[in-house]
């Protein structure tokens, strides 16, 4: 089908339009909108690699918008869409979701779609606005004076990174004169603008990936917001600032030492300081959110190297916190929804009351702990080697604490699940509750099995053999 | 890739029982009993067929590209097997005694589902093939085991289990920098006898040492070796079955087979030997043994006194492995598997008097031998063993060990062996003392349930049988000979 990728972005689009219009099925159009564009990624997936670039027009390629897919592109299509998907299925299990949620759900995927099938900085622009704005809405969704604080916060945060964002697009635009990505790789040079521009785009993408402290946002909007929304955030969201950002930085600076050394210390210092906070967390959904703001510092590692060792290690990563987050975060809903409180105290006793909860909250452990054969144990693995290869013993002492902190946070909440609960359990569950365990479950447990095929992933990236 | 659904059937005969068990509503006692007992017979019916396979020559292998260019790798050999069978018998009585101690426990259907993964985890580790599928089922060891400490769900399980997670996190870190740094060297890294490292074109001194003292650090913990072995007295606050079983079968004896491994089939005999590893390990060795022992005469409360006793045992593995020769290897790995017996008949035999008639500390086991004679009996004969007196197993791995120090002219070592057994005898004579010569102080509280000592019986029966039979064609001894044999091409 040659017009696949177009329909990566168009096809949500129409559900979302539908969904905000006809409101009273906003619910069903969402769910459809959901699993019609994972069908369009399945689809892509069995086209490619045999997927010609797409365009829009016959206008050359300077001005012309092109959509076009790699392997790198295709997991990270192929992660939203089965996450987006479960999500959905989690959020009929809740039943006061906001009804705005599905075609804003639907709004995302569009972002995502073309954040990931654009070559050119422009598009990216266009595509980074959208996810970052149908994200803060969906934070504000939840309602409470927090969220909505929270959410504002965000839009702050998101509308500062964009404006960087912007100023880097100016300066390549007026020096080369071409938005499209790889006739940009062709022009550009290590003057002087260049440099100024990667670090615009550095803040600016650094701001919506919620680097280190570009990441105060993230706590109290993660924290705050809805877990399904949460977990959308958390696993998808901030992985597409970082995925253009990875992408700007292996197409066109590459050579940009200094300001990737601050990027990747940077990493080092969210890794540590975001894992001593969820462990001092004391609401459930922060110490998910904190986490999150450590385990987005592994990616940031990556501009502290160039081997193969080191991709294996960033899309490793990539998937296994994706995964294991989302699965986090529906999980800690579900308790959240039966226990009706926030505090981390509130799960004691859960794998006696809601047993699944507390196994996907295990599972998930396991993968953010990096403990094998869980994807995040292969990332972790890959992460050591590329560090020993060029004996960076700060980046091995920083994976390795990470990974202790990681102990330390997930292990304080498994240790309440174990302990006796105080009230007795409930022997039948609502259904809807235990629809809501599944949807966590299986995310966490696919971070936990994925790895077993940890070699078919790097082969499928072509890491290792180019 | 030869019969590996053997090994694949192996590892799934404790993982499917135990995922239908977690699943099982705590009152389907019945059910999960059967579910237990069937996947342990089914497990002997395949090691035993694997034992008659190597017998005749069958190769069994499993591997799987798991990571580019390493293999997730399970491969049933000489020792491999040893560890497998030993795990598996000892499997099934720890079963059995389980089911009867528990009986009045919550939270059946999470320790039984542990229980059963804590197998798969020891029996993988065992098969594993490489340093890197060993790691892998180390840490499910490490998740499984932390469960079932907490098991009781007092105050002191959760402390206990608190600091276990300490040791097993430093240690596991340890294990992963140390596994890095030993693949970093791109080597074909199988588990060779006669060790694989020699070949390390570019590798130093100092990285060989250094990557040594780092996978020691790893394996150390479990293995109880000095400094790392302070989770081991704390565990001690579960139940008397996860005691037994840490200590005789998974954890314990885990690591001392890490370091088998290690020295053996990573860095080879003669690398260690010339490297100076083995003077270094058997130092570490000789600390634990004397300070385990002196630690143990200073408790008062039985298990605590146990689990002193089995820090300074386990090291008689270790002393074992750094003691150049074929005699003093047979000595360490026959250890392994005389002083799982041993330990697990006097965990038993603890368990069963705590049960029965209240019994925690030493001075509650007077007259014991009129009460309980049978367990009285059983303990006995493991203590005797552990003294290492024939013709019980511990005086067989007493005589190898001791033999392997003279032939390295080490007297030093051969003193921390004589003073060890004096100091067990200091430890556990007065016990057997109490039990036989004087009145009982407590009463029988419990009705006595035969399943109680039945295990104890029985692996007291193995004590006498493993040194009475030493030299009998199919006994540990003989077994281990052969794979000293392959280590030291003779």
């Amino acid at each position: 089908m040659p017009h696949l990728l177009a329909l990566l972005v168009a096809l949500p689009l129409v559900f979302a339009i539908s969904g905000f219009v006809f409101t009273k099925h906003a619910r069903l159009i969402g769910l459809l909108g959901a699993f019609a564009w994972a069908t369009v990624v399945v689809l892509t997936f069995s086209a490619w690699p045999n997927l010609p670039v797409y365009t829009f027009s016959d206008e050359a390629a300077a001005l012309g918008i092109a959509y076009s897919v790699d392997a790198k592109a295709l997991l990270m299509l192929g992660l939203s869409a089965l996450i987006i998907c479960i999500v959905t299925i989690y959020s009929f299990g809740k039943k006061d979701t906001n009804v705005y949620f599905y075609p804003l759900l639907c709004l995302l995927c569009t972002g995502l779609g073309v954040v990931f099938v654009s070559d050119d900085i422009f598009n990216l622009y266009v595509g980074l606005e959208l996810i970052s704005l149908t994200a803060v809405i969906m934070t504000a969704l939840q309602g409470s004076r927090e969220a909505l604080r929270a959410a504002l916060s965000y839009l702050f945060a998101a509308l500062f990174g964009s404006g960087l964002y912007l100023l880097g697009v100016v300066l390549l635009y007026t020096n080369y004169g071409v938005l499209d990505l790889t006739l940009l790789q062709q022009r550009v040079t290590a003057e002087a603008p260049m440099q100024l521009a990667f670090v615009f785009f550095a803040s600016g993408l650094g701001l919506k990936s919620a680097l280190f402290v570009f990441g105060y946002w993230l706590p109290k909007a993660h924290g705050s917001a809805a877990p399904a929304v949460s977990a959308l955030l958390s696993a998808l969201v901030v992985k597409a600032g970082f995925f253009v950002l990875y992408l700007l930085y292996s197409k066109l600076f590459v050579t940009m030492n200094t300001t990737a050394l601050i990027l990747w210390l940077f990493g080092i210092g969210a890794i540590i300081y975001g894992g001593y906070m969820a462990f001092k967390a004391k609401k459930l959904k922060h110490v998910a959110a904190y986490s999150s703001l450590s385990q987005m510092g592994y990616l940031f590692l990556i501009f502290a190297f160039s081997s193969q060792n080191a991709n294996a290690a960033l899309w490793l990563q990539v998937s296994a916190h994706a995964l294991a987050k989302a699965g986090l975060f529906l999980a800690l809903g579900s308790a959240i929804v039966f226990t009706g409180r926030n505090a981390v105290s509130s799960i004691k006793g859960l794998s006696a009351t809601l047993p699944m909860a507390a196994f996907a909250i295990a599972l998930s452990a396991v993968t953010l702990i990096g403990l094998p054969p869980s994807l995040g144990f292969s990332a972790k693995w890959y992460y050591l080697h590329a560090a020993l290869e060029q004996n960076n013993w700060l980046i091995i002492a920083a994976v390795l604490g990470g990974s202790v902190l990681a102990w330390a946070y997930m292990f304080k909440l498994l240790i309440l699940t174990l302990q006796t609960p105080k009230s007795s359990p409930i022997t039948k569950q609502p259904a809807r509750l235990r629809l809501m365990q599944y949807c966590a479950l299986g995310l966490s447990l696919l971070s936990v099995i994925g790895g077993i095929f940890t070699a078919k992933i790097t082969a499928f990236l072509g890491v290792f053999h180019g | 890739m030869g019969n590996w659904i053997i090994l694949l059937l192996l590892l799934l005969s404790s993982v499917i029982p135990s995922v239908i068990i977690f699943f099982l509503d705590q009152r389907r006692e019945f059910l999960r009993n059967f579910l237990n007992i069937t996947g342990i017979f089914f497990k002997l019916l395949l090691v035993s067929y694997l034992l008659y396979g190597l017998h005749l020559g069958l190769e069994f292998r499993l591997e799987y590209e798991i990571f580019e260019g390493i293999n997730f790798s399970l491969r049933a050999d000489r020792l491999s097997m040893l560890f497998v069978t030993l795990s598996s018998v000892l499997w099934l009585f720890t079963t059995i005694y389980a089911i009867a101690y528990l009986q009045k426990s919550l939270n059946k259907s999470l320790f039984f589902g542990f229980f059963s993964l804590c197998v798969s985890a020891t029996v993988g580790l065992a098969l594993a093939g490489n340093l890197f599928t060993f790691f892998i089922f180390y840490e499910l060891l490490t998740l499984t085991t932390f469960s079932l400490i907490l098991h009781e769900r007092t105050h002191d399980a959760k402390q206990a289990a608190i600091t276990y997670l300490k040791y097993t996190v430093f240690g596991g870190t340890s294990f992963l920098l140390g596994l890095v740094l030993l693949y970093s060297l791109n080597l074909p890294h199988t588990f060779v006898s006669g060790g694989y490292l020699q070949y390390a074109q570019h590798l130093s001194d100092i990285q060989a040492w250094l990557i040594f003292i780092i996978l020691l650090l790893g394996v150390g913990v479990k293995a109880a070796l000095f400094g790392l072995h302070g989770w081991l007295p704390k565990a001690m606050a579960a139940p008397a079955p996860v005691s037994a079983l840490l200590h005789a079968v998974a954890v314990v004896k885990a690591g001392a087979f890490g370091i088998i491994r290690i020295v053996y089939d990573i860095y080879g005999i003669q690398l260690a030997s010339s490297l100076g590893l083995l003077v270094f390990l058997a130092a570490i060795a000789a600390m634990t043994i004397i300070y385990g022992s002196i630690k143990a005469l200073g408790q008062t409360n039985l298990k605590k006194r146990l689990a002193y006793s089995t820090v300074s045992q386990v090291s008689y593995i270790a002393l074992g492995v750094a003691l150049y020769g074929p005699l003093g290897t047979i000595g360490g790995i026959v250890h392994l598997v005389h002083q799982g017996v041993m330990k697990i008949t006097l965990f038993f035999c603890a368990g069963a008097f705590a049960k029965t008639a209240g019994v925690s500390t030493i001075d509650q086991t007077d007259g014991l031998g009129k009460t309980m004679p049978l367990s009285a009996l059983a303990f006995s004969i493991g203590a005797f063993g552990m003294i290492g007196l024939p013709p019980f197993a511990g005086f067989v791995s007493k005589y190898y060990l001791s033999l392997g120090a003279l032939a390295n002219d080490s007297l030093a070592l051969l003193c921390v062996l004589g003073a060890s057994a004096l100091l067990n005898g200091a430890y556990f004579l007065p016990i057997v003392y109490r039990m036989w010569f004087l009145p009982p102080k407590t009463k029988v509280v419990a009705a006595k349930s035969i399943f109680l000592y039945l295990p104890a019986l029985l692996s007291a029966l193995l004590t006498v049988v493993l040194g009475l039979f030493a030299l009998g064609d199919f006994s540990a001894l003989t077994w281990v000979k052969q794979i000293a044999e392959s280590e030291y091409g003779s």
